[in-house]
């Protein structure tokens, strides 16, 4: 590698996790280019946080259905590709399960009356605008992570960042040559990782039940819920999938989990991987 | 889109240092980012049991520490570093916070996590050795690419707002 600037790591609360940016070449001022991808960040944050009554998703969920709501192209961008992974994957991925989330205290947000049961392919989603016609709750943080993972990403680059990697909590991409190590955490104690292998320019998000689980009638569950009967998943196997992107990525997690099997056939039409991981028992 | 993405390893169990910690910035290097070209004067203050009842009273955060590290800057903003901790992570933060009492900029300085493993001792470690052996990488260093469900911020948070009280309460010019 030519002389460049030295490596730099930064994290900061973002995202409701810690998003950690890394760099390790830059041709540009390293300085900025963290400026840069964690303002990103930011913005995704700002504009598709639903725990944020000011963000455009809460005024999607609160006015859609009664008129058509403005939408900055990263928003539009979003709801676009979740429509289009609700497709390809039969209706697993579906972020309008957050009637349900909120029902089990993963989320704290208000539900408009009637919008149980909606699905995000009631959405229309126009140039710009979008809106519904019935009551719908998003929740968009199945994918907006790994979204703005990749605005992150793509921040660093276009100020010159030439290798690094970009973390929001577990949901990572990886750029430049060098080939990087990847460990995924046991889903049965999760001090300890698996060595996946050695990556590059690829995405790689993991769903799993150690950090957020909630207790439920038949015990503890995760914020992932089966739009197919509106029950969330019993904590258990963790999934790790491997993407081109990571907002593909972070939305697939969900839906390979719901799924059932290791490698559904959408999810090589998708260009995706999935690692299914029981957990040892802890010694 | 069908991208080759990547030969697969067979999964080996690596085990991370069991006090690693990633450092992010110094004390001085965050110092210099949050109030740049600016001298810091150490403020050290212990606060009261008064204080400490005041700060909790107004954040909902309870105080650990009386001990406030804190530097005042030249522009009469305020530099203060604190450890949060959650239930496997242990935080520490830098937060300037302006004349006015307006949070200027937050920096996560270090991070680190315990699960308990290093009470277990070496009969629970030896069993893993030799899986380790035979991976491509070296794994004797820091691990930097974690896949792992969210670990939520709600604790950095949390202090954030302890700090800001602790400024109201103790640090205000």
């Amino acid at each position: 590698m030519s002389p460049s600037s030295p490596e730099a790591r930064r994290a900061r609360p973002l995202l409701g996790t810690l998003v950690e940016l890394r760099v390790d070449a830059c041709d540009g001022d390293i300085e900025a280019a963290l400026a840069t991808a964690f303002a990103a960040v930011a913005q995704v944050q700002a504009l598709m946080s639903v725990h944020d009554p000011a963000s455009e998703l809460s005024r999607l969920n609160r006015l859609g259905h009664h008129q058509p709501i403005r939408l900055h192209p990263w928003t539009a961008e979003v709801l676009r590709r979740a429509q289009a992974l609700h497709q390809a994957t039969g209706g697993l991925f579906d972020p309008a399960v957050a009637p349900v989330l909120s029902a089990l205290d993963f989320l704290p947000v208000p539900v408009a009356a009637g919008a149980t049961g909606g699905s995000i392919a009631d959405l229309v989603v126009g140039d710009g605008m979008a809106s519904s016609g019935r009551p719908l709750c998003l929740d968009l943080g199945g994918i907006a992570k790994g979204f703005a993972v990749d605005q992150a990403v793509a921040a660093l680059r276009r100020a010159g960042a030439r290798a690094g990697a970009v973390n929001a909590g577990g949901d990572l991409r990886l750029f430049g040559d060098a080939p990087q190590p990847v460990v995924v955490r046991d889903p049965a104690d999760p001090g300890r990782h698996w060595l996946l292998g050695e990556f590059q320019d690829i995405a790689i998000a993991t769903s799993a039940g150690y950090y957020a689980a909630r207790p439920a009638a038949g015990g503890p569950v995760m914020p992932i819920v089966d739009p197919r009967n509106g029950h969330a998943v019993p904590v258990g196997p963790s999934v790790t999938v491997l993407a081109g992107d990571c907002a593909t990525a972070d939305a697939l997690t969900k839906a390979v989990m719901l799924d059932g099997g290791d490698s559904p056939a959408w999810l090589e039409d998708l260009g995706a991987q999935a690692v299914r991981l029981d957990g040892q028992a802890a010694a | 889109m069908r991208a080759p993405l990547l030969a697969l390893a067979a999964p080996a169990l690596v085990l991370t240092q069991p006090a690693a910690a990633t450092v992010y910035l110094t004390t001085e290097q965050a110092q210099a980012a949050l109030f740049p070209g600016q001298a810091l004067a150490p403020l050290p203050v212990t606060l009261t049991s008064a204080q400490a009842d005041a700060i909790e009273s107004q954040s909902g955060v309870d105080v650990r520490n009386k001990a406030v590290q804190a530097w005042r800057a030249a522009d009469g903003g305020t530099f203060i570093v604190d450890e949060v901790l959650g239930k496997h992570e242990y935080i520490t933060i830098a937060l300037a916070i302006s004349k006015v009492g307006a949070v200027q900029g937050l920096e996560i300085l270090e991070y680190k996590e315990s699960y308990g493993h290093e009470v277990r001792g070496d009969d629970w470690r030896a069993q893993f050795t030799g899986k380790t052996a035979a991976s491509p990488v070296k794994l004797d260093k820091d691990i930097t690419n974690i896949s792992g469900a969210t670990l939520s911020s709600k604790h950095v948070t949390d202090g954030v707002r302890r700090l800001l009280a602790t400024w109201n309460v103790a640090l205000k010019p």
